[in-house]
């Protein structure tokens, strides 16, 4: 009998490799022949181009889906009891229906979003809104499907009492509850690496595609798919506050009793920022940047503006003179749009400065005969950005992001199932991970509520909003680390933010959750009296 | 006196509900003293305390009084289950995976090498009759294949305490003859078993010593031997006889002034005339997609495994050389049970014809796995 069952597993194990290997020559062949004609065909526009670009899309996300399946397999069985805890993980989560859905959901956002955009629009923007959507949308799958995941393995093998076999054996349970979260991060893992291939090969792909100017392409290279980092103009106004609240405090001023003094700073050094940065009809303002060596060993940088105009509509033309190292720039910027200016890296200096002027040509109209003063005081309205690394590093470290995310979420998942029922500890997960999607804009409303109207604020209500914020802002971690945003921006994100965020995400907030659960589950009595 | 496997002292578990409030006292100050090398039977009828005491010994629940230790520890000790093998009431798997997968899931739990969990994994599915469904999901499986596969996962680590939660439910008299045959050479090779049954005869057949439980507290315990004697009265088995003789036979139990209560012809059990019609079946190479008929015990689970023979393995090899020599019930005191015997007229029972086959004795008992035995004596190894 053991030589039968024997042969009869080696030809099985056979069949299916063969099965396997036939499956992969076949899509890939497919792929590549659809690529091929569609090259051929030589108008990127054809409905064959957008197939092809699919299909080879697909069948790249399976066939790495696969390969990085058999990885995990290999890293899972190294001989420690919890990557076996791990590895039946990773195992159940794949035979789930729910969790095939979301990965098919996924495939489907990622290889689909590329084709369904306007032609109509700007290549860059295409990329722009592939990396914000692919990026947003794989973070929410993600998160939901480590919520449910974890929830779902832990308390269900408690439920039908499987925990009763597996704890019976040499395992701890914190080992166990271990093995359970590397399961579910190594599938964070391996879902998050082919995530991040299929979006640098659909970019890259997107990049390639003919364009009508060649401005695109340098605008698609240095401004999205880089690595950016912006630079504010130095700006001290702490002199010029203090000025201003000794003149105010001189002049007896009744602001000083209606408002706190550290809100009348606030309010002041907003108001010596607005006039630093605001250019009055014809006026030259300066603008000094600095620590901007590494810029140097980049070919160009850029100068981001976004001029606030109130008087002007949003079709109307704003025009500037930029002057750099005495060379003249006449600039024609839209209103209240970002816009960017290549410089030559030349133009920093030895120590890393840059100094700029911008002068205000903008002309009167009828309405203001006597010109319209332009404005740069928002948020990043006027910015030095240079190149400091590729779009690949940049998306890995977004990615590493997105996977202590995730993982703290499954995490998170298993502290509630450790001594919750899976529907209760699901919905309370769930709950948790929409606050802490929503904290920091929370956090900010209520910040903003309590400087901009403390006046309007009960002394019952004052205390509720601050400790609202407090907490908003402890949750706060988990949306204070996304790396969606800047990636679609092309804006740097810096290994002491990653490092941040592991710290924050993964180790403080990770780690406690995973304190809890260990606390409740050892603790736990996994049998049922049943008399 | 023998090591304490199990030893437990006053041990109390009381449940309590969501608000505290005390609701059932499902073990009520319990003794007990398992030493090693036996057969321990937990006898009770439902909701006796039966599979809450082995929950206690596994450290599935905690004890509201008492104390309790499995070889010398608490049973939250990481390192003492892996001694321990346990097969539940109910067979608890993962559904998803296959009989391999899961052998090889929990063989990674003790720390088994590759190379060791492959040899074990495969004699073990082998010895259960699971080596042809090896890759199908054990969701597709009938309850007795889980249950095979159950045993073999008790089984996977070669546990110095087995402990038996209703072993023979649900499987087939084959299946449960081949857990019985297993039970006992675990035994002679010096292991020790706790079984918690309500088959009263499985219990019987096998164990060295019993408890019965009933309301979470123990009533009787002692040597099945002890707790079944039944005096003054002798069963005589022989070979059929002539009417004349039996008459002589009743006229000397006569003139030793005693009654015959009970003469009747023997006949097979059912279970023996189950096992000879499998056996028939497999012999003609009948097709089944179930369950083949599980194979010779596991080699690291046989007695030869041991690299040396210790006393209780003498003891063990003595007891089954006794029981293929007598042909008995392996059980070491297997009286009857006491029952009221029927009143039968004699002469009806000493016609030509009076059983299906002119059997033996030897043949009307559960034939013991002849490769088993010659395994453990170390003889007919194939």
């Amino acid at each position: 009998m053991n030589a039968g069952g024997g042969g009869r597993t080696a030809a099985g194990g056979r069949t299916s490799q063969l099965r396997w290997a036939a499956a992969f020559v076949v899509s890939v062949g497919a792929a590549f022949g659809l690529a091929y004609a569609a090259q051929e065909s030589g108008d990127s526009t054809t409905r064959l181009s957008s197939t092809a670009g699919m299909v080879v899309g697909v069948a790249g996300a399976f066939w790495s889906f696969i390969f990085g399946l058999l990885l995990v397999r290999f890293v899972t069985g190294l001989e420690w009891a919890p990557l076996g805890v791990a590895r039946t993980t990773i195992e159940e989560a794949l035979r789930k229906k729910v969790v095939l859905a979301i990965l098919l959901l996924l495939l489907v956002l990622l290889t689909g979003l590329p084709f369904a955009q306007d032609e109509s629009t700007l290549p860059k923007y295409r990329v722009q809104l592939f990396l914000d959507s692919g990026l947003g949308g794989a973070s929410l799958l993600l998160g939901l499907m480590n919520i449910f995941l974890a929830c779902s393995t832990l308390a269900h093998e408690l439920e039908d009492q499987r925990a009763f076999v597996t704890l019976t054996k040499p395992i701890g349970r914190g080992a166990f509850l271990l093995g359970k979260w590397l399961g579910l991060a190594l599938l964070n893992v391996l879902l998050l690496g082919v995530i991040g291939l299929t979006i640098v090969g659909y970019s890259r792909f997107m990049a390639s595609l003919p364009v009508d100017h060649d401005q695109e392409s340098v605008a698609m290279a240095e401004e999205v798919l880089a690595a950016r980092i912006p630079v504010e103009p130095v700006e001290d106004n702490t002199e010029k506050v203090a000025a201003l609240l000794k003149q105010l405090k001189e002049a007896n001023d009744p602001s000083l009793k209606e408002t706190s003094e550290e809100t009348l700073k606030r309010n002041l050094w907003q108001r010596v920022h607005n006039d630093l940065r605001s250019l009055s009809p014809f006026e030259r303002v300066g603008f000094e940047f600095e620590n901007l060596k590494p810029a140097v060993l980049s070919d160009t940088t850029q100068l981001q503006l976004r001029p606030e105009v109130a008087a002007l509509p949003l079709e109307g033309v704003v025009n500037l003179e930029l002057e750099v190292r005495g060379t003249v720039y006449k600039l024609a910027l839209k209103p209240r749009v970002l816009q960017s200016v290549a410089l030559p890296s030349r133009v920093i200096d030895a120590e890393g400065k840059l100094q700029i002027f911008l002068t205000n040509r903008l002309a009167g109209t009828a309405q203001f005969p006597q010109g319209i003063t332009v404005s740069f005081s928002g948020m990043d309205s006027l910015q030095i950005l240079y190149n400091t690394g590729s779009f690949e590093g940049n998306l890995a470290r977004g990615l590493m992001l997105l996977w202590v995310r995730a993982s703290f979420l499954g995490a998170l998942g298993l502290c509630a199932a450790a001594g919750l029922g899976f529907p209760v500890a699901c919905l309370l997960s769930l709950v948790l991970y929409m606050i802490a999607l929503i904290s920091g804009f929370l956090r900010d409303s209520i910040t903003y509520a309590i400087e901009n109207q403390s006046e309007d604020l009960t002394k019952f209500s004052k205390p509720l909003y601050v400790f609202v914020r407090d907490l908003a802002d402890i949750l706060a971690k988990y949306s204070d680390f996304s790396p969606g945003p800047a990636l679609s921006d092309g804006l740097c994100i810096p290994w002491a933010f990653v490092a941040n965020g592991f710290l924050w995400v993964g180790l403080i907030w990770g780690g406690l959750c995973f304190l809890l659960a260990w606390l409740v589950f050892s603790r736990r009595e996994l049998g049922r009296v049943q008399v | 006196m023998a090591d304490a496997v199990i030893e437990c002292a006053g041990l109390t578990k009381v449940y309590r509900d969501f608000w505290l409030r005390q609701r059932v006292t499902a073990l009520d100050s319990l003794d007990l003293r398992v030493e090693s090398n036996q057969i321990f039977g937990l006898l009770g009828p439902n909701g006796s305390g039966k599979s809450t005491t082995i929950k206690l010994l596994l450290g599935l629940l905690n004890p509201t009084k008492g104390r309790v230790a499995v070889l010398g520890k608490l049973p939250s000790d990481v390192a003492v289950k892996a001694r321990i093998g346990y097969l539940p009431e109910e067979s608890y798997l993962h559904r998803f995976l296959t009989p391999r997968e899961t052998l090889d899931y929990f063989g990674r739990l003790f720390g088994l090498s590759r190379d060791e969990r492959k040899r074990r994994v495969d004699m073990l599915l082998d010895m259960v009759g699971l080596a042809g469904a090896q890759r199908r999901a054990v969701g597709e499986f009938s309850k007795g294949m889980q249950r095979r596969l159950g045993l073999a996962t008790a089984l996977i680590n070669d546990p110095d305490l087995l402990i038996l939660d209703e072993p023979t439910s649900g499987l087939d008299p084959l299946g449960s003859r081949q857990i019985k045959d297993l039970i006992l050479n675990l035994r002679a090779r010096g292991k020790t078993v706790l079984l918690s049954s309500h088959l009263l005869a499985d219990v019987e057949d096998l164990c060295d010593r019993v408890t019965v439980l009933y309301g979470g507290k123990k009533r009787a315990e002692g040597t099945v031997g002890e707790l079944l004697r039944v005096s003054g009265s002798l069963l005589i088995e022989t070979d059929a006889l002539s009417e004349s003789a039996l008459a002589k036979v009743k006229q000397i139990i006569e003139g030793e002034h005693k009654t015959v209560h009970r003469l009747e012809a023997p006949r097979k059990k059912l279970e023996t005339l189950f096992l000879e019609i499998v056996a028939k079946a497999q012999a003609e190479g009948v097709a089944t997609s179930g369950a083949k008929s599980g194979g010779q015990i596991a080699g690291f689970l046989a007695a030869d495994a041991l690299p040396a023979e210790s006393d209780a393995d003498s003891r063990g090899r003595a007891a089954l050389q006794e029981l293929l020599k007598s042909d008995t019930p392996p059980a070491p005191e297997s009286k009857p049970a006491p029952v009221e015997p029927p009143k039968q007229d004699l002469g009806a029972l000493v016609q030509p014809t009076p059983a299906p086959q002119a059997a033996k004795p030897a043949e009307q008992k559960p034939q013991p796995d002849r490769k088993l035995l010659d395994d453990l004596l170390g003889g007919g190894k194939s």
